[in-house]
């Protein structure tokens, strides 16, 4: 690649190469010895990327050829041209001094004769130049070079940009030619001949006279689009000493019609010398005074203008973007103000010693009214389409929410009904000395069911399965939480309630602060906070809502399981819940609203084990109690070991493979009990206690120390814990069950659900996001 | 995402004459976004600067869909999020061609133009900058959506060149804006609402010096049965046929009339948001 650094010290075509002087998109210039001729030159190297194409490649050297021909005192010389070590390279001389441009800015002024002097020189080069077909297509002061003995050369003839050209169909963003001495032709693409340069030189010499550009504008384009269109400037105007038909030439020059302007460069110069003759002539005829203007400094200063970056028009004013915009009814895009970056042209860097040029000034930024544009015939891009459209869609979103919310809710209430009836007729298996869950799953391990059981249980599996095929698509959907436990709920209800018709509003509002409804409140509280947890990126709003709702669960829970006997404080486990309980629902609230990451495991899992332990500590009362009468009754109660022959039956029926429910755990304890039938031994287990322990069994509590005492006969006092702590944490469940029947809990917990799941799908068609 | 149904087609092609292509397509149904970069500079790696174009922008848009990046409150914060996500993953993708650019002299002055439309909603929006296009077809006419960042079209929107002859212009290469130049560029920002039936076509260069305007508008009438990935490669062959000195690229987008939805289907939409 073409690597500045790569190439110097390097030889080629018989030349070192020095330093680099300039780079630009076309290639390098590097300074460089001729080792034959012990003479500096120039080297411009064609850029590797262009070296690839051919059609590039002939053009560049027969352009440099063409020039190489040409040998005026008024063009860089060219002294050899060809390919070498890959590199396609020009060898020219390299000149001293400084560019036109770069004198300007530092004599300030120009005499008259003596830009006469230098442009006579200029165009005699440009006029050979011509003679050969060859188009400058980039006159420019800064293209001018000027030897220190004050001779004009003129350098970077189009060779590149020539290259450019032909490529008629590559892409780019700069213009052959710069901006403020472009042809109206050549800035339009037409057709260019060796009358562009002339209007360059124009265009140059009113630079060069009046020191303002013949145009300028806020960006290039704008500047380019006064050469096509804005008439013809009058340099007079700007420095009073300029002789009227100089004034007038460079006019003529500068005509937008090729036609009207000098038609060759020698014509011009011929014209000027005429001129000039003339004028001294008349200067001598009348009163001796000078010669023109020679060495007379008048007034005029250059102004510092603030140059545009030459070559390129990568600008578009911010008002022009503003307008496409606001003829299309659309948003403003990047608003950034801009600098454009200074590629600067190759020879010009090569030989420009002046200070990179300032940036342009950025764009406009302000909103300019919108100018009367013709609209475009897209029809919706209109605002009142646009509105019409966003009425539409409020229309068809309302037009959903009163189809699509009632079938739901129709749905709701079918699937809710369907579970009902299947718990309705599974409550045959409710019993009251089984804890919760075993009541729940009675039915399926009964092993027997009816017809109609089947039909229900049925129907409830294809409730069930259409509740997931209708948000199938999402992993975790609210209204599947939600539908899912509302069907629960219903089967629940029908299940423990089942003489209690399917929905019984009646009297709820007088058991609204009472334990049952604490727990309905605590389900869609507790619900509410899981599906917090399962937003990412909580906002502060859902943060502080999180915390609230976890302590409101909190309180809900403490409040929902109460019972009348007070927790067991004597225990330490009792006092560890407790702590627990607070700890965890603290550690819940950290990682729900304190600590904002990602986690949806944690909180969650907190706030579950915070209320587990809260509901432990409620009810670690009553499993104390249990559990004192129990070991009490099992004291008090006199038990007789079996007797021998009622081992040896035993012993019998194991050989035997006879099963009784009781077999293997017999070897626990051995008492006569259990070896007796279900029937046998409730009732004397039943007998016992009456004897026995009367006064603190209450007999409605007599069946469950039954069945409690014939465990405890069976395996021991610590696995009969289990079943305490199991008839315990469920207490409140079957208190629940139990009081539903009047209170209507169940109906209660599926209108809340039911309303949730309403509000739930309803925000869904009014918020959706897709 | 959209609420349509939209079918993507993308073809490039090297053209006639071309040693190299130096235009890049890319379409992504699940992001919904179609675009076309048309890299330019014959001295430079133009291929690489669109390459970079179409792959960093799609690539912010997932990260910004799936939340791996996070468009800073103060970009912009007027415009709708999808505007926002759309404009940033230009602003990135033109941050990376030029610092590619500015990183080697192998890269140096490359740059591109970009095209695309990202869909939202019932609407499209669209990023352009550069001389590639979109046209909007709709209802048997055929609209060009985007004006050309060139300096023919300078030229003919102050009225100094007629349409006709800025389209034969030398200037319509010479652009006004493009990706990778500057640091800093602006975009064209477009949204309009797409309906069902229509289709966009988003075009480089090459494709519309081969076919005009009315022409595309006529093919797309004639075979506007044909699956758009053979409606797509037909538009290319055929502007590769009539011209091809250029590389040719186009990406069609159809916007599928809502179809029939069973009940199921209904329910089902109706449940998941």
């Amino acid at each position: 690649m073409l690597d500045g650094q790569s190439l110097i010290g390097k030889e080629i075509s018989g030349c070192e190469i020095l330093t680099k002087v300039a780079e630009g998109g076309m290639g390098a210039v590097f300074k460089a010895r001729h080792k034959a001729l012990n003479r500096i030159v120039c080297v411009k190297i064609l850029s590797p990327a262009l070296a690839n194409d051919k059609k590039a490649v002939t053009l560049f050297l027969t352009e440099a050829r063409a020039i190489a021909e040409l040998d005026h005192p008024n063009i860089v010389n060219v002294y050899n041209v060809g390919k070498e070590q890959g590199y396609y390279f020009i060898v020219m001389s390299f000149v001293e001094g400084q560019t036109l441009s770069a004198m300007l800015k530092k004599e300030r002024i120009l005499p008259i004769g003596r830009v006469l002097d230098l442009f006579d020189g200029v165009l005699k080069g440009l006029s050979v130049a011509h003679e050969k077909g060859i188009i400058h297509r980039d006159i420019k002061p800064s293209n001018i070079l000027i030897t220190p003995e004050g001779r004009p050369k003129i350098v970077d003839f189009g060779i590149a940009k020539k290259v450019d050209k032909e490529k008629g169909s590559t892409k780019t963003t700069e213009l052959a030619g710069t901006a403020y001495f472009i042809a109206p032709e050549q800035a339009l693409g037409k057709d260019i001949d060796t009358r562009a340069d002339l209007y360059s030189i124009g265009a140059s010499m009113y630079y060069v006279l009046t020191g303002h550009f013949p145009y300028n504008g806020k960006n290039t384009i704008e500047i380019i689009q006064k050469h096509i269109n804005e008439p013809v400037p009058n340099p007079s105007k700007l420095r009073t000493d300029l002789p009227g038909w100089l004034s007038l030439a460079i006019q003529k020059l500068m005509s937008k019609n090729p036609d009207d302007r000098f038609q060759t460069a020698k014509e011009v110069y011929t014209y000027f010398n005429k001129m000039r003759a003339e004028e001294q002539l008349r200067v001598k005829t009348m009163h001796g005074r000078a010669a023109i203007d020679l060495g007379i400094e008048s007034s005029l200063r250059i102004v510092n203008e603030e140059k545009h970056s030459t070559d390129t028009l990568r600008q578009m004013s911010g008002e022009d973007f503003y307008r496409a915009l606001s003829q299309r009814n659309t948003k403003p895009g990047h608003k950034t103000p801009t600098q454009m970056p200074q590629l600067d042209d190759l020879t010009e860097g090569a030989n420009n010693p002046m200070p990179k040029s300032a940036p342009p000034p950025a764009p406009t930024q302000e909103l300019v009214p919108p100018r009367p544009v013709k609209k475009t015939t897209v029809p919706s891009s209109t605002s009142a389409a646009l509105a019409a459209i966003k009425a539409g869609q409020q229309m068809k979103m309302i037009g959903q929410l009163f189809v699509l919310l009632p079938l739901f809710l129709l749905f709701a209430v079918l699937c809710s009904y369907i579970f009902f009836r299947f718990g309705k007729i599974c409550s045959i298996y409710v019993s009251e000395t089984q804890g919760f869950l075993s009541n729940i799953l009675a039915p399926l391990t009964s092993g027997k069911m009816s017809a109609s059981q089947l039909l229900y249980g049925a129907l409830s599996l294809v409730a069930l399965c259409s509740i997931f095929v209708i948000s199938a698509v999402r992993a975790y959907a609210k209204t599947t939480a939600i539908m899912l436990a509302l069907a629960v709920a219903s089967y629940l209800a029908g299940m423990f309630t089942p003489d209690v018709p399917f929905f019984n509003t009646q009297n709820m509002a007088e058991y609204l602060f009472s334990a049952e409804y604490y727990l309905c409140y605590l389900l869609v509280a507790a619900a509410w906070v899981i599906s917090l947890c399962w937003r990412l990126d909580r906002t502060w709003p859902e943060r502080i809502l999180g915390t609230a709702l976890i302590v409101l669960s909190a309180v809900l829970v403490f409040r929902g399981t109460a019972l009348t006997i007070p927790p067991d404080l004597s225990s330490m486990a009792t006092k560890l819940l407790f702590a627990g309980a607070v700890l965890f629902a603290i550690l819940a609230i950290y990682y729900l609203a304190a600590k904002a990451e990602h986690s949806i495991i944690l909180p969650s899992i907190c706030f579950l084990l915070s209320l587990g332990c809260f509901w432990f500590y409620n009810v670690s009362g009553l499993a104390n109690h249990a559990q004192t009468t129990l070991n009490t009754l099992a004291e008090t109660i006199p038990m007789e070991a079996p007797t021998q022959q009622q081992v040896q039956a035993m012993q019998q029926e194991e050989f035997l493979g006879i099963s009784r429910p009781n077999l293997f755990s017999s070897f626990a304890e051995s008492k006569a009990v259990n070896y007796m039938s279900e029937e046998e031994k409730y009732k004397t287990l039943d007998e016992a206690i009456v004897k026995y322990a009367d006064p603190f069994i209450a007999p409605e509590q007599r069946p469950l120390f039954i069945q409690l005492l014939s465990s405890y006969y069976l395996s021991g006092s610590n696995k009969v814990a289990f079943k305490i702590w199991d008839f315990s944490v469920s207490y409140p469940l079957n208190n629940f069950n139990r009081n539903a029947q009047d209170n209507n809990a169940y109906s209660f917990l599926v209108l809340v659900l039911f309303i949730l799941a309403g509000l739930n799908c309803a925000g869904g068609i009014l918020f959706k996001e897709d | 995402m959209s609420t349509f149904d939209i079918e993507f087609a993308a073809v490039t092609d090297i053209g006639k004459i071309r040693e190299k292509n130096e235009d890049n397509v890319l379409i992504s149904s699940d992001l919904g976004l179609g675009v076309v970069a048309d890299g330019m500079g014959g001295h430079s790696a133009g291929e690489i600067a669109s390459s970079i174009a179409v792959s960093v922008l799609a690539e912010t848009i997932r990260k910004i869909n799936m939340g791996a990046l996070k468009i800073p409150d103060t970009f912009l914060p007027k415009l709708a999020p999808t505007e926002r996500k759309l404009l940033m993953a230009a602003n990135l993708s033109n941050a990376a061609i030029y610092s590619t650019a500015q990183s080697s002299d192998i890269y140096k002055m490359m740059g591109t133009t970009l095209t695309g439309v990202l869909f939202d909603k019932d609407c499209a929006i669209a990023v352009h900058v550069g001389d590639s296009r979109i046209y909007l077809y709709r209802d048997n006419k055929i609209v060009q959506i985007t004006t050309d960042h060139s300096l023919a079209m300078e030229h003919v929107r102050r009225g100094l060149l007629s349409k006709a002859d800025a389209d034969k212009s030398k200037i319509q290469n010479v652009l006004t804006r493009a990706m990778g130049i500057k640091k800093n560029i602006e975009f064209d920002l477009l949204k309009f609402p797409v309906h069902a039936g229509d289709v966009l076509v988003l075009c480089s260069d090459g494709l519309y010096k081969g076919l005009t305007e009315q022409a595309i508008g006529e093919i797309l009438a004639k075979d506007k049965d044909m699956p758009i990935v053979k409606l797509c490669k037909h538009l290319v062959r055929i502007s590769n046929e009539r011209d091809g000195q250029d590389n040719i690229s186009a990406v069609v987008i159809k916007i599928l009339p809502p179809k029939k939805l069973s009940f199921g289907q209904r329910v089902r939409r109706f449940f998941t948001k």
